[in-house]
Order: C-alpha cells, then structure tokens, then sequence
C-alpha cells in the first residue's frame, strides 16, 4: 500500500467519524491555543519589561557621564559619579574604539528657563507656572540607539531649532494625564537661555528668549531634563551662556557654574555588541576615567525569572497537550475496536502490518497537525485581545503598550509539537491494530 | 533696411530699460536711507531666523513689576508680534539709563546682528538725566546700529507719570529729536498709564506692535 492509499484511507476513516475526530482535534486545538498564548504572551511582556528597563533604547546600552568613577561602586547598575571629567570628540572616539563597541551617541544639555503654553499671556496677578529645567540635545538620526521612548509624536528633526519634545515629567509638571500627552503636541513653549552679565558690582541675567514646538512626548531613562531638543538648539543656546562674565556673588556662583559648561557633552550613550559585553566595555570606560551605568544586573535578573515564568507556564500547556494526547489515544483505540472488519478486510486482501499501522499513525497526526495549526493561531488571535485590552490599561495609565509580535518560533513549534504528541499518541493503537491477525478480525465482526 | 535696423534696436533699448527698472525696484536698490533705520530691509535674509533685542531698564528686565519677566513688555511683544521662529534677546538691567545701555549693552546687542531693537529710557526720567544728555546718548547709540544698514530701530518716549511732567515731556522732545534725526521709530508711550502696573506691559507692548506694523507695511 502507498503512502497516498494509506493517507486516503486515513482521510476516509476521519470523515466516516467526523463527530469524534472534531471532538479531539478541539482538545488538542485548546490544549495548542493555551501553550501557544501563554508563551506569546510571557515573551511580549519580557520583552516590555527590558524595554523599560532599558529605557526604549537598546539592551546593551551604557550611560557615560562626565565623571571619573567612583572606584566602590563599579559594579553597580547606577554608580554615583565622582568628580568632573569633560567628555569630548577625543573621549567619545576613544570610546568607540572599545572591542564590543557597536555605537557612541553623543548627549548635550543646558539649563533653561522654560515658559509653558499656558503661562504664556496670563494675567500677571496669576502664578505664572514657568520653571526652570535642562534642555537636551540628542541626534534623532540615531533614535534607535538613544535610551529614549518616543510616546507620542517624534523626536526633534535633527538641526532642527524651533522643535523639542518633551518627558512625561513636563506632563507631570504641568498636570496633565500621561494618557493625555497628545494634547501638547503643536503647542509652543517659551526657552530662555541664561548670560550673567556684570557691571557696577550688579549681577544682571539677560535672556536668549526663543520658541519651540512640542513634536513628541517622550520618556527618556536616566535623564537630567524634560525638554529633549537637537545639539544644535544647545549648542547655540550654550554659545550665549557661555559669554557670562565671572562674578563673585555668592548668590550666583552656583547658578554660573552651571551656565558655564564644562563639558563638550553632557554624557555619551554606548550600545555594545551585545549583553555580555557590557560588563567588559563598562570596565574598560571606568579605566578611561569616566563614570558609567547600565542596568545589566537589573536585565539578567529580569531574563532570569522570565524565564522561570516561561518554563512554568510551558509545563502548563504541555500538561494540557498530554490530556489532548491522551484523548487521542482514546479516540484511536475506540477506531480500532470499531474498524476490526475493515482491518481485517484490508489484510485480507494483502496489506501488510506496516500498511495497517502507516494508515493509522497518519489518522492521528492529521488530528494532530489540523489541532496544532488551528490551536495556535487561535493561541496567537488570544494573546492579540489580551494584548489590545492590557494597552487599552495602560494607555489609560499613560505607560507604553505592549507590542505583540508573531514569534514564529513559538508558532512552528506549537504545530510540531502538536503533531509529534499526536504521532506518540496514535503509536500504540497503530500498533494494535497492526498486529491484529486478519481471520480474528474477520471473525470478530 | 537701417530704419528698420534702427527701430528694432530702438524697442531693444526701451525693453532692456524697463526690466532694468523693474529690477530695481524689485530688489529695493533703489533708495539709500540713512541713519539707523534702514528701508531696504526690513525682514531678515532668507534662512536665517529673525533676531529682536531690546535694550532699557527695569521695564524691560522685568524687575518692577511685581511678577516674572515672563509677562514684560519685550516679552509680550515676542510673543505676539513676530515670526515663530525669532531669537528674542533680553539686555534689559536694573537702573538702566542712556548712559548705561550705551556702555554696556548695545555692543552685545550688535554683536547679534539684530533685525529689530527695540528702546525704552524709563529710567533717565527716574535718575533726572538732562535732555542734552539723552540726546547726545541716544544718538550714539542710534549710530551703532545705524553702521550696519539692517536693523530697524524703535525708540519708546517716555510715560509722562515716570518722574516729574516737566522732565519727561523736555526728555521725551530730545528723544523724539534725535529719533527722527537718525532715521530710527520713535513709538509713543507718554500716554502709558503708570500706575496701572499689570496693563502698562500690554499698553506698552501694544504701541511698540502697532509701530513695527507701521514700519513693516
């Protein structure tokens, strides 16, 4: 008997039975549906949880600050810098010259007084509800390589001086809903960038007014301001502060110190090859003389019990898998008792052994692969609803949703494993009905 | 044949005279002001943002209002009267008279190459400098901005209820001499009301506005 005879008997029996086959494919199509959404559903939430670890940028991402290291705390995901160190051109080419170095992006910033669309105009007898804050400059060319979440809207055009983004800190300020962040895209708020000016022993601020509009909403990791500009909006900014003129007032020598800027950058973003060089790449940063931090602990933890989250809900859905195959087992057997004529009939007129066992093994890995094709893809369908309703949550929340991706290795998987259960199932009534002699099945029925 | 030779070069002559013409008045090349306004040009080169400095005292520093520079006069003028995408620089200082704007803020204020400058001198009515003072001041400083022929100057009077009526109206006839000598804006605030502090930036903000609308229309 062929491969194709033996597949069109196996065809037959099922639709001859077509009430029993669909009760067994439907136990293994949800014993699939729940394994299949399960780990789709774990490895979208790992994946959100590194994202914010992260920061939205990349996983492998060390934050380099202007600082020499604090010797104690190397090993720590968030070391407290030590003293300054500036940070520029030379400092960021030697780092990207550190074997497992992929990218160095570069951070600008500079303290600015910033004045909110609603404050702009108001009656003077009412609190203006301007504050003062740091302007970031970041290259939006490199986005993907910056430690930052684009909620709403986009980053800064890069060069562009007339356009910022801001954090959901500036939402905070201003109490707004991070669900709300829409709202402040368009609109345009004042920057005013400092320059102490000193005559006649009198310490006077004159002010580099300009406007911007607020293009995105963005969460930024580790970051020391809300407003998330160009370089060049800072550099320009920084070119006025910088002319401040020395005083000795001691209410301003603060204030001066932190318009004059020490440091070409106010910090460079490393992306290495990979989360095992981050350990490697952060030490050889610290010998340069620069603080660093990188939550490389924090990931390996988080990869840790997801995992663990993972290997749980997988004995969960294979048990439910092993009920569906026992089901198989079940139907099958019932078939052969059913089908002793048939088996009988068929050796009769010359199947062999082999032929009897080939129709049923290809019986039961047709239930098999139709329950794991459907089970899955209902799997996935699940994880998508779960999914809409956890980021209807959280959208409500103003927190990034989840991205439910198609992980096609879970889905090939699923539907090999489903087979492959089901072949294991289907062994021992194919057996059975293989060594069943043919005058005892012709006479038994 | 020449005649005709003769009328054809004839109407290529009046036509090449035309576009001349026409071109120069197109590119403004044509006149030759003087002084510190100049009317050849009013906006900014192309692709570069308009810069706007304001230089005087308190008034413009924001100091004696009793709430933040946010809602002084420069500001407000900012924030209504020009394209997005202006820098607006602040000189203002406290106690700032002619004298001082002259010695300590127009040199960072050419240094920027501004499009517009706008000018109170509050505060010579407030310390009683003399009116020949002011005048010879201010025309310096009319002068400095007048060397580079693109910036338009405006020059605020000063509110009759600053100091003593007598004063201000003598210091408000020099300002308004030599504004008109140098060829600057002059923008009438003598009516201000001083005593109303809350609307005198919006009065204020609203003369400086309709005469750089005068100007630029």
């Amino acid at each position: 008997m062929s491969w194709a005879d033996a597949y069109l008997v196996a065809m037959r029996s099922v639709a001859r039975r077509l009430g029993r086959a669909v009760l067994t494919v439907m136990a293994v199509i949800l014993a699939a549906a729940m394994l299949s959404a399960l780990l789709i559903a774990t490895a979208s939430a790992r994946s959100r949880v590194l994202d914010a670890v992260a920061g939205g940028g990349p996983l492998s991402g060390i934050q380099v600050l202007p600082a020499t290291p604090d010797i104690g705390q190397l090993n720590i995901d968030s070391a407290q810098p030590g003293d300054a160190n500036p940070i520029d051109d030379t400092v960021r080419d030697q780092i990207s010259n550190i074997p497992g170095v992929k990218a160095v992006t570069t951070l600008s910033s500079i303290p600015v007084f910033v004045v909110p669309p609603g404050s702009q105009g108001a009656s003077p007898t009412e609190h203006p509800r301007a504050f003062g804050d740091s302007l970031i400059g970041v290259d939006s060319r490199r986005e993907q390589q910056l430690p930052i979440t684009v909620l709403a809207g986009r980053l800064a055009r890069s060069g562009s001086l007339n356009e910022i983004a801001v954090t959901e800190g500036y939402l905070l300020r201003l109490g707004i809903r991070p669900s709300d962040a829409d709202s402040v895209l368009g609109t345009v708020l004042e920057m005013n960038a400092a320059q102490l000016a000193v005559a006649n022993d009198q310490v006077s601020i004159l002010g580099r007014w300009t406007r911007s509009t607020i293009v995105g909403v963005v969460a930024a990791q580790g970051s020391e301001g809300n407003i998330v500009g160009s370089h060049a909006q800072v550099r320009v900014a920084r070119s006025w502060s910088d002319a401040s003129e020395p005083t000795t007032d001691p209410r301003q020598v603060k204030f001066a110190a932190s318009l004059h800027g020490f440091s070409q950058y106010s910090g460079l973003f490393v992306v290495t090859d990979g989360l095992k060089q981050i350990t490697a790449v952060r030490a050889k940063i610290n010998e340069l003389g620069f603080s660093t931090s990188a939550p490389e602990t924090l990931i390996a933890s988080v990869n840790r019990y997801s995992r663990v989250v993972e290997i749980v809900l997988s004995g969960i859905g294979l048990i439910a898998l092993g009920i569906a195959a026992l089901g198989i087992t079940n139907a099958m057997l019932a078939a052969v008792r059913e089908r002793r004529r048939e088996i009988g009939v068929l050796k009769a007129i010359g199947a062999r052994d082999r032929d009897i066992r080939r129709i049923f093994l290809i019986e039961a890995s047709l239930l098999g692969l139709s329950g794991g094709l459907i089970g899955t893809a209902a799997g996935y369908a699940l994880a998508r609803v779960v999914g809409f309703v956890v980021n209807h949550y959280l959208d409500g929340e103003g927190v990034a949703g989840v991205s439910i991706d198609f992980p096609l290795g879970i889905v090939v998987a699923g539907v090999l494993g489903s087979t492959v259960l089901a072949l294991i199932a289907g062994t021992v009534p194919a057996q059975r009905a293989a060594r069943l002699p043919a005058r005892q099945a012709m006479g038994d029925a | 044949m020449n005649r005709v030779r003769a009328r054809r070069y004839g109407a290529t002559a009046i036509v090449v005279a035309i576009l001349t013409v026409a071109a120069v008045v197109a590119t403004g090349s044509g006149g030759g002001g003087g002084g510190a306004r100049t009317k050849t040009k009013p906006a900014p080169t192309s692709g570069e943002a308009p810069v706007y400095v304001t230089l005087g005292g308190r008034d413009v520093s924001g100091n004696d209002f009793g709430f933040s520079f946010v809602d002084v006069w420069p500001q407000i003028l900012f924030r209504t009267s020009f394209p997005r995408d202006t820098t607006h620089i602040n000189l203002g200082r406290d106690n700032a008279a002619s004298a001082e704007i002259l010695l300590h803020q127009v040199d960072r204020a050419v240094s920027v190459n501004p499009d517009v400058v706008a000018i109170t001198l509050f505060q010579d009515a407030t310390l009683g400098t003399s009116p020949d003072d002011v005048e010879r001041t201010l025309g310096e400083i009319l002068d400095r901005f007048g060397r580079n022929g693109a910036t338009r100057v405006f020059v605020g009077t000063i509110p009759l209820d600053v100091a003593s009526p007598d004063l201000v109206v003598s210091l408000n006839v020099a300002i308004g001499r030599v504004v008109g000598v140098k060829g600057a804006t002059l923008v009438e605030l003598s009516e201000v009301d001083e005593t109303d502090r809350d609307a005198r930036s919006l009065q204020i903000a609203d003369a400086f506005a309709a005469a750089l609308t005068d100007a630029t229309t």
